[in-house]
């Protein structure tokens, strides 16, 4: 019997089709493809041909106690490279995808490389990613024939400087993805390149140097997303590619001045991080780009008062803008809302929002907390009533635990909700449990989950279950827990943390005690 | 519902919009080739329940980040490629034949982390692969690419 079940498994990977095999033998890097060459015929013919030819990251480098270093063997390592390629070309097997990370030209001769990309040019590569490593300022020179590649798909490059060449231009005219990440590029560069790439659908420039002005052509009729990070010399971007639907622009040290985005209603992302953009900016872009699905502004340190209107916002994160005073929402659709800020929370008017809204709050709080702060908190939580849960992490003693004498003539801010809370615990400094706990059940009396996070596996979740649905009433203080007890049954679900138990279980004695002394 | 049957002569009912996520149905559906049952000669039904659980949990995209179920489409993902080599297999060439992109890249891309680092005697144990070459011909390829077969990180267990 276990012998037919041999033959059936062994009997299904050799009939594997070679297409197959190559699939998922171009998602290991070359070295483990290579070394399963000698599992059978199949496999050393499968390696023979295999089309893609994944060198990786580290094929020059090699790990001593946990840190990658130089390979000293680097010549032995160009011949692998070099003999694998001569293979593939000596049986017209063409090279569809190239991966590899090289040392920086003081180390080995670009010349290596140079040849390597004219092989790969020559066999029609679709997907090319070359690195250099420990290039610091300076930046190796790349061949002119790589930019005749005209079957190519995806360039990833790194580390280089990119020439106009002189002879034939550039022929990038199946290019989809382009990502270049330490590399020096002029405004001429740029502009030859949109005029050439007529198929390009993702751009990304991370780290670049040379530009100081970037201007995305109109004519790029297939461009879908653009991302920018980190260009230290850039201060205007001009996206005019008409049909763009994801953004991201991260400025270094708010050097970037202008951002002007043209598209024509059809973006859905824009992430802007670090620009000073104004709150009239805003306004237009809104007006402009009605499909807008999903916008986050971190670190923009000019806005002031926001108000969004708008049927199709279902993600808003607003992070870290710290000058920001007034937000208005009118988002029906609007699902996931992330705010990061300090003791100066912003005023919150939320009219409308998804019943499926989760809010996701981090509070970074260094400065002595005072009534002021308590009032505004409660005002902002007052506009969740209708939300699906609330995720909490703040840094900052006490920022969640409302004083006594607070709650006194107060209505809880979150009264007749059935929200459930999700808090990072680790973050509370000497908070203790039981305080936090106290204070969240006055906020949301009715609570119905709460989750303590402390590390990722290890979360206590905590049920309430209504034993009398007619029950209703809030806790308004520590004292009266007893009678939230006897309407409640509280269930610890899991719990691998032992502290976070003794902390809930002396809770949980506390109003019991409190329970046998009223009916007393 | 599009009525699906497995070469084990099963029918299985799937809801059109998780079904379309084949290329393959979806071009028979726009060609009007669909109209009664759709017969998979080369899927068993024990595949094809395990593809189907995927077409019906992945349906709809767009619906899953509505409702912050995101993280759940990763959990079950996840989840799904945790199954022994052979249903592995049967479910990539059941991928591979229906043309469901997402779900092929899934299982290869499973297959190939199971296989990141191994050492051949490993690999053959856990494929049950039996050795068809020679030890001539197997020494001669470890001589033509030594690099392959040295270095620290090469595992040699089982698991």
């Amino acid at each position: 019997m276990k012998e037919q079940r041999v033959d059936e498994v062994e009997d299904q990977i050799s009939k594997l089709p070679e297409p197959i095999l190559h699939h998922f033998m171009g998602l290991l890097l070359a070295k483990d493809a290579a070394r399963m060459s000698t599992l059978s015929k199949t496999w050393y013919a499968a390696w023979s041909s295999l089309p893609y030819l994944n060198f990786g990251d580290r094929f020059f480098y090699r790990e001593v106690r946990g840190r990658w270093i130089l390979s000293e063997n680097i010549q032995e390592l160009v011949h692998i490279v070099d003999q694998t390629l001569a293979n593939r070309k000596k049986h017209k097997i063409s090279v569809q995808k190239f991966w590899l990370k090289v040392p920086s030209s003081y180390r080995m001769s670009s010349s290596y490389v140079h040849n390597w990309i004219k092989i790969l040019v020559t066999s029609n590569i679709k997907e090319l990613i070359l690195k250099v490593g420990e290039s610091d300022s300076s930046f190796d020179s790349l061949p002119e024939e790589l930019f005749v590649a005209e079957g190519l798909n995806i360039l990833n490059l790194r580390g280089f400087k990119l020439e106009l060449p002189l002879h034939h231009g550039i022929k990038f005219s199946s290019l989809r993805n382009l990502r270049l990440t330490d590399t020096y590029l002029d405004e001429k560069l740029v502009q030859d390149l949109c005029a050439s790439c007529v198929c390009l659908e993702k751009l990304r420039l991370s780290c670049c140097r040379g530009l100081a002005s970037l201007q995305i052509a109109a004519s790029l009729l297939k461009l879908k997303t653009v991302w920018l990070c980190c260009l230290p010399e850039l201060q205007i971007v001009d996206i005019a590619a008409p049909y763009l639907e994801n953004v991201y622009i991260e400025s270094q040290l708010w050097n970037l001045q202008v951002v002007k985005i043209t598209c024509s209603k059809s973006l859905k992302t824009l992430y802007i991080v670090d620009v000073y953009v104004t709150d009239g900016w805003l306004k237009d872009l809104l007006v402009n780009q009605p499909k807008l699905e999903c916008l986050s502004l971190s670190g923009c340190l000019k806005l002031q008062a926001i108000k969004i209107s708008s049927d199709r916002l279902k993600y808003l994160a607003l992070s870290w803008c710290l000058e920001l005073i007034d937000v208005e929402l009118e988002t029906p659709n609007l699902t996931h809302f992330r705010c990061e800020c300090d003791e100066n929370l912003p005023t919150l008017k939320l009219m409308k929002a998804s019943v499926f809204l989760v809010v996701e709050l981090e509070f970074s709080l260094t400065n002595i907390l005072d009534s002021h702060w308590y009032s505004v908190l409660m005002k902002f939580l007052g506009n969740f009533k209708q939300s699906k849960a609330i995720k909490l992490d703040c840094c900052g003693k006490n920022g969640i635990v409302i004083p006594k004498h607070m709650r006194e003539n107060l209505v809880p801010p979150l009264y007749g909700t059935n929200t459930n809370w999700h808090i990072i615990f680790n973050t509370f400094g000497d908070c203790s449990l039981m305080d936090i706990l106290d204070s969240l059940l006055w906020i949301s009396p009715q609570i119905d989950t709460l989750t303590f996070v402390r590390e990722s596996n290890l979360n206590s979740t905590l049920k309430f279950i209504y034993e009398d649905a007619s029950a209703e009433g809030c806790l308004n203080s520590w004292n009266e827990l007893f009678d939230y007890r006897r309407r409640k049954e509280l269930h610890l679900l899991a719990g691998d943390d032992e502290e976070a138990i003794a902390d809930i279980e002396k809770l949980l004695m506390v109003s019991l005690l409190f329970g046998a002394f009223k009916e007393v | 519902m599009v009525k699906l049957k497995s070469n084990d002569d099963k029918e299985f009912e799937v809801e059109e919009a998780a079904v379309i996520q084949s290329e393959m149905i979806k071009n028979m559906i726009e060609d009007g080739c669909a109209t009664s049952v759709i017969p998979l000669p080369n899927i068993d039904s024990k595949t094809l329940i395990k593809v189907i659980e995927y077409l019906n949990k992945h349906i709809n995209m767009g619906k899953a980040a509505e409702t912050g179920e995101e993280d759940d489409l990763k959990e079950f993902d996840e989840q799904f490629v945790n199954m022994g080599w052979e249903e592995l297999f049967d479910v990539i060439m059941a991928a591979n034949y229906l043309n469901i992109h997402e779900l092929m890249e899934l299982c290869c891309q499973s297959a190939a982390d199971r296989l990141k680092n191994k050492s051949v005697r490993a690999v053959r144990e856990m494929l049950k692969i039996t050795n068809d070459l020679t030890e001539e011909e197997e020494q001669e390829i470890i001589n033509d690419a030594p690099w392959a077969f040295e270095g620290p990180e090469i595992d040699d267990t089982v698991n």
